[in-house]
């Protein structure tokens, strides 16, 4: 077998994802192999020889002693070539490192020549990855401990500015706030998604308002009782959405924020998104659904300065002839803080326990799979099942919606959680099923233990085998039911990895780092200008005041304080014990002024 | 010794001169001390004209007051402004305060001041509310009873100042340059020397309270027509637009001077000396009338209420819708405004003739169902106090009843000047409401009062259970003290004052007792418990003195009203249908 394909069985096993992307890659003609004076391989771009030509391995050992390791930061490789420099640096330090190569077509190269077995499994690849993706997933950059591979860097400049750029933003939005307008659905699966998103990015120190479209789905869906006629019906759902947009503008303009990010099918229309530009600011939008399933992208496509989506490849292409400017792939994503292992109750193990569980809604190809499992203790919680089905014997909710706090406790009561991805056509797995659900992180969030129908990107999120499990049929599905029943303790060792690295790059934490980063790289001195002009309302009123002043050292203790007001103020004096002072005497005269003249 | 006094009025112009009396009495009481009045910048000009105050201090937030100054984060700059403006004051180092501003400002600011020995409105280290006097404590629930209080606002304030009314009046002065800049407007308009002046005041702080232009342009053209009045339009520059709908519905346009937005402070006090009457809504121009002698007709409609904010000078007329829901309380938003629409222009026109031929006001002929209309005459009584006098012998119900018994008991329990004269003034009671009432009709009145008296036995009941329980807790106190038992007693205290608070709801007659004892309450500071109990104790003894007192002047009115109605049945029985002989 030749090194290339040895490699890749080897790469396979450790990153699949990987070993797909860079299978399907072509060899470049651009890069050249040759040998160095004592006999190892050396690759060439153009008539830049990547490593020494004379001695390649005494070059990386030079480089890596000249540099110094920390124990407590990650170790952090800036470029490949053939790796020995990386090679070098594996044998100096004892944990994981990972290695930032922008081009595909080197790595490639890379596995055609040298043997991949001594970089497994110390040595992260990170191979031709946007940067936002690197810089969320691998912790806090400010705290990397860099190695450039020089010559890799040079042949790669623009990719790695952009890097570090991305490095210098990601800085800046751990320590500035960014004020971010969400725009919710009106209803639907994806609305806790947005809510998470919000708390995601309050949770990441950014100030966060919400336009709680859901507050209109009473309205909305009265709409459709107004009438039949359709035409009716449409000019009074485009009034209604034309509200929508007012509602986004109205809070806008009052909120000034740095971005306004729409989620799924938050109600803006192309005329509400142009109306918005006046703001200057960037506009995106998270499409979380299927883009075969809900066509609505179409229409809205080139209104937003960002579409970030949970499929890649093909929706692409068609978001571009559709006038998108901007396609960002990201995936969806848990939230730790709902979705997390829980100790159930004597009485919620009775209601939640099963040996398979399933919590979804009754789509086709469920219906016409689950018949098949019967034979197990299978409890489901969903909507739209048929309840007097022999599935619906074993719908526990009568087919009421699954409130998010108690779909948790089904995920953590389960012994098994079945998780196929819905489809209104296939009869069971869809075999070009791409997107991989909310749902898989969420248990996995959970700690809990699935079985997850085969999904293209899948691998790029979960190591298959190692963190979750798949099956690719119907009887694949019940054997490993079967075997995974009896084998508790690697389903829990499985189940436990998965939430591992759930916490570790798949929180929704992580996907609003990356969006920001993503949105912000080609943006960072715009909105650097914008937010260093825009201070703290604290630091406002003490730079009004004097810092040195009894005013301003009063006003110290709000630092930091959010939507700081006069009233944050008076709220704090008011819980207070004991005199007044004079100052907090002034500031409550003051707020009576201020209460009679407003 | 007190040398510097600070008199604080940040509110109402009208407020300023119901001032007067109070300041009159501390100049009386301390002649050797300077009095400075603080006022808001938007009555500065008045101050001069207030007696008896040596200086003023000025307050202007007026200057903040601009809307996008306030959305630009400016507080800091209020702050400052706050902060320099009272350490100003601070340096003039007075050594009392009267605070008639009743707000939490106020209250604040004093605090801040640092000036211990306060009359009126306050608050304590922590911020908390204070009202020592026994008038300011009154003040602090008189408007939660309204129908119910008797007093001018003018004699709370006087009185919190222990300052007897009787021997002040309203007083602003009137300088020479004030007459001339008036008399250069009055010969621009050619009015004549002799010429009967009619001043009207359409306009008010508030637009609920107003009667409607075109009533005002019906009355001034009635004024003119039958007492060949020249009619003066005063107001403010806001008040211009009223102003114009009263030219514009008025027929006789040209006896009519349109003066809103043209006068300053001293013109305005020259040209309303000048006038022979002024008609008005409860306005503060309308006090100014009432310091200068000038008579008034005044209306009073949705929340102001003759008793308390009528103007304190005699031989003024008042109209005031009697219906049920007059005066209304403030915050409450009206939708259908009946109450403007019982006061009808030649109401107004009809005593005003009478009033101009005699000199008296009386109820001429003609003037229709009164059944829905008060009207009242401003007088001293024989006790030497400003009192309204209805001129409508309305049939007596049980509001004015107790409006007049409180008349008494306050004057009699909060503090040294409510001492009144010697007589308890029982038989007083019963012989006013006699004449200013119709009694005929009083069996419904009787039944009620009897029970209202009842509501009373109950409130001394609670009160003595509540004093047995302080004394219990007191004598805890000096013994070993358990903490369950003291707050078994606690508790034991907190049940009785809910059921004295659900008394009074059920009572709205009885209320005012119950809220004043509540609001001494608040007075209490510390958490040495055995010293609690004893002013616990000691609110209770009060209540139950009130409550006795309270009895006691109701017993005479009972009686006599048994009597009247006693009376009333011998008299039916006379004639043919004979009747159930009394009791």
């Amino acid at each position: 077998m030749d090194k290339f394909k040895k490699n890749l069985s080897l790469l396979r096993s450790h990153d699949p994802a990987l070993a797909r992307r860079v299978a399907s890659t072509r060899p470049s003609d651009k890069i050249k192999t040759v040998t160095s004076r004592d006999g190892h391989p050396v690759p060439q771009v153009g008539s830049v020889s990547l490593h020494s030509v004379y001695r390649p391995i005494e070059e990386a050992v030079r480089l890596v002693s000249a540099h110094a390791f920390h124990e407590d930061l990650p170790d952090i490789v800036y470029g490949l070539g053939f790796g020995y420099h990386v090679r070098e640096t594996l044998n100096r330090v004892s944990g994981s490192i990972t290695v930032i190569e922008p081009c595909m077509e080197m790595f490639r190269e890379f596995l055609a020549v040298v043997d991949l077995q001594p970089f497994l499994p110390r040595a992260r690849f990170c191979i031709d990855e946007e940067p936002a993706k690197i810089l969320a997933r691998t912790g806090n950059s400010e705290k990397w401990n860099i190695l450039e591979h020089v010559a890799s860097v040079r042949i790669s400049q623009e990719y790695f500015e952009r890097l570090e750029k991305g490095r210098r933003l990601a800085d800046f939005l751990h320590s500035k706030r960014l004020k971010i307008l969400v725009v919710n659905p009106i209803y639907g699966g994806s609305l806790p998604t947005a809510r998470f998103c919000s708390q995601a990015l309050e949770n990441l120190g950014h100030q966060v308002r919400s336009v709680q479209c859901e507050k209109f789905a009473d309205g909305f869906f009265s709409i459709k009782d107004i009438t039949k006629v359709k035409q009716h019906a449409g000019v009074l759902s485009n009034l209604f959405m034309n509200l929508m947009g007012e509602l986004t503008a109205a809070r806008a303009a009052e909120f000034q924020p740095d971005l306004i990010l729409a989620l799924a099918q938050a109600p803006l229309t192309p005329a509400a998104l142009e109306r918005l530009k006046v703001l200057n600011i960037p506009i995106a939008f998270w499409f979380v659904e299927d883009f075969r399933t809900l066509t609505y992208w179409k229409e809205i496509a080139a209104s937003y300065d960002f579409i970030f989506a949970i499929q890649k490849g093909e929706f692409f292409e068609k978001l571009k002839s559709a006038g998108a400017r901007n396609c960002y792939y990201l995936p969806q994503g848990g939230f730790p803080e709902i979705h997390k292992p829980l100790q159930l109750t004597p009485e919620e193990q009775k209601i939640y326990g099963a040996e398979l569980s399933f919590m979804g809604a009754g789509y086709y190809n469920r219906k016409k799979t689950f018949p098949q499992l019967l034979k197990f203790d299978f409890k489901i919680w969903g909507t739209e099942w048929d309840l007097d089905s022999k599935i619906g014997e074993r719908v526990q909710n009568n087919n009421c919606r699954v409130s998010t706090e108690e779909s948790v406790k089904i995920y953590n009561g389960g012994q098994i959680n079945l998780n196929l991805h819905s489809s209104t056509y296939h009869e069971n797995i869809n075999p070009e099923g791409d997107f991989v659900n909310p749902r898989t992180f969420e248990i996995a969030a959970c700690s809990a233990f699935q079985l997850v129908d085969e999904r293209s990107e899948l691998d790029d999120v979960f190591r298959v085998g190692e963190e979750i499990v798949t099956f690719n049929s119907v009887p694949d599905l019940k054997e490993k039911i079967g075997y995974y029943f009896k084998h508790a303790d690697e389903r829990k060792r499985i189940a436990r990895k998965g939430y591992e690295r759930v916490l570790a790059e798949h929180t929704l934490e992580h996907r609003m780092m990356e969006m920001l980063i993503h949105i912000f790289l080609d943006q960072f001195e715009t909105v650097k200008q914008r937010i260093e002009v825009r201070k703290e309302a604290v630091d406002y009123f003490m730079e009004q005041a004097g810092a040195e002043t009894e005013l301003g050292r009063y006003l110290e203790q709000f630092r930091g304080t959010p939507n700081f007001s006069l009233k944050t103020v008076t709220d704090r004096i008011a819980g207070g014990k004991g005199a007044l002072t004079q100052t907090e005497t002034l500031l409550l005269m003051l707020n009576q002024l201020v209460k009679e003249e407003v | 010794m007190v040398k510097r006094i600070l008199v604080m009025s940040l509110t109402r112009m009208g407020d300023l001169v119901q001032a007067t009396p109070l300041i009159g009495g501390l100049r009386d009481k301390y002649p050797e001390a300077g009095i400075t009045l603080m006022v808001s910048s938007d009555f500065a000009g008045f101050a001069p004209n207030i007696a008896g105050i040596d200086d003023s201090i000025v307050m202007d937030v007026r200057q903040f007051t601009h809307k996008e100054k306030w959305q630009n984060f400016s507080w800091v700059v209020i702050y400052r402004y706050l902060e320099q403006f009272l350490a100003d004051v601070k340096k003039r180092d007075f050594d009392m305060v009267v605070n008639l501003s009743h707000s939490r400002l106020s209250a604040l600011m004093i605090l801040y001041l640092g000036i211990k020995n306060v009359c009126g409105f306050h608050c304590n280290e922590t911020g908390d509310r204070r009202t020592h006097h026994p008038w300011m404590q009154y003040f602090g629930i008189e408007l939660f009873s309204r129908i119910y209080n008797p007093f001018n606002l003018v004699e709370i304030f006087t009185r919190s100042g222990d300052v007897r009314p009787e021997e002040q009046k309203l007083r602003i002065l009137v300088s020479g340059g004030v007459e001339s800049s008036a008399n250069e407007i009055i010969e621009r308009e050619n009015i004549g020397r002799d010429e009967l002046l009619i001043g009207i005041q359409a306009g008010s702080s508030l637009e609920g309270r107003r009667w409607p232009a075109r009533s005002f342009a019906e009355l001034a053209d009635m004024l003119i027509e039958k007492m060949d009045a020249r009619i003066v339009l005063f107001g403010v520059l806001s008040e211009s637009p009223l102003a114009a709908e009263i030219l514009a519905a008025a027929k006789r346009k040209e006896r009519i001077v349109d003066l809103t937005g043209k006068t300053d402070i001293p013109q305005l006090i020259g040209l309303v000396d000048r006038c022979d009457y002024l008609v008005t809504n409860d306005t503060g121009t309308m006090h100014i009338a009432a310091a200068l002698g000038t008579t008034i007709v005044g209306l009073f409609f949705a929340h102001a209420h003759p008793f308390e904010t009528g103007p304190y000078s005699p031989g003024h007329l008042l109209f005031q819708a009697r219906i049920s829901c007059a005066p209304c309380s403030y915050g409450v938003e009206c939708n259908n405004v009946v109450c403007i629409e019982k006061v009808q222009p030649f109401h107004l026109c009809s005593m005003m003739q009478g009033h101009q031929k005699e000199g008296v006001w009386r109820l001429p002929k003609g003037m229709g169902a009164l059944g829905e209309l008060n009207i009242f005459e401003t007088r001293y009584g024989a006790d030497n106090r400003l009192a309204l006098r209805p001129l409508v012998r309305h049939p007596l119900g049980l509001d004015d009843i107790f409006r007049c018994a409180y008349t008494k008991l306050w004057l009699n329990t909060l503090g040294e000047t409510g001492g009144y004269g010697n007589s308890s003034g029982e038989d007083e009671i019963a012989s006013i409401l006699r004449q200013d009432y119709d009694c005929v009709k009083t069996q419904g009145v009787l039944y009620s009062l009897r029970v209202k008296m009842d509501a009373l036995k109950d409130l001394i009941r609670l009160s003595r259970k509540g004093e047995q329980t302080a004394e219990n807790l007191i004598r805890l106190c000096r013994g070993k003290v358990t903490v369950e038992k003291v707050q078994a007693l606690g508790e034991e205290i907190t049940r009785i004052d809910d059921q004295m608070e659900l008394l009074g709801c059920s009572h709205p007659e009885v209320k005012p007792i119950v809220d004043i004892f509540s609001k001494r309450k608040e007075n209490f500071q510390g958490d040495n418990v055995g010293r609690l109990a004893g002013e616990t104790l000691k609110c209770y003894e009060k209540m139950e003195e009130e409550a006795e007192k309270m009895t006691g002047l109701l017993i005479p009115v009972l009686e006599s009203l048994e009597d009247s109605a006693c009376l009333n049945d011998q008299v039916a029985a006379g004639t043919i249908n004979a009747l159930v002989p009394c009791r």
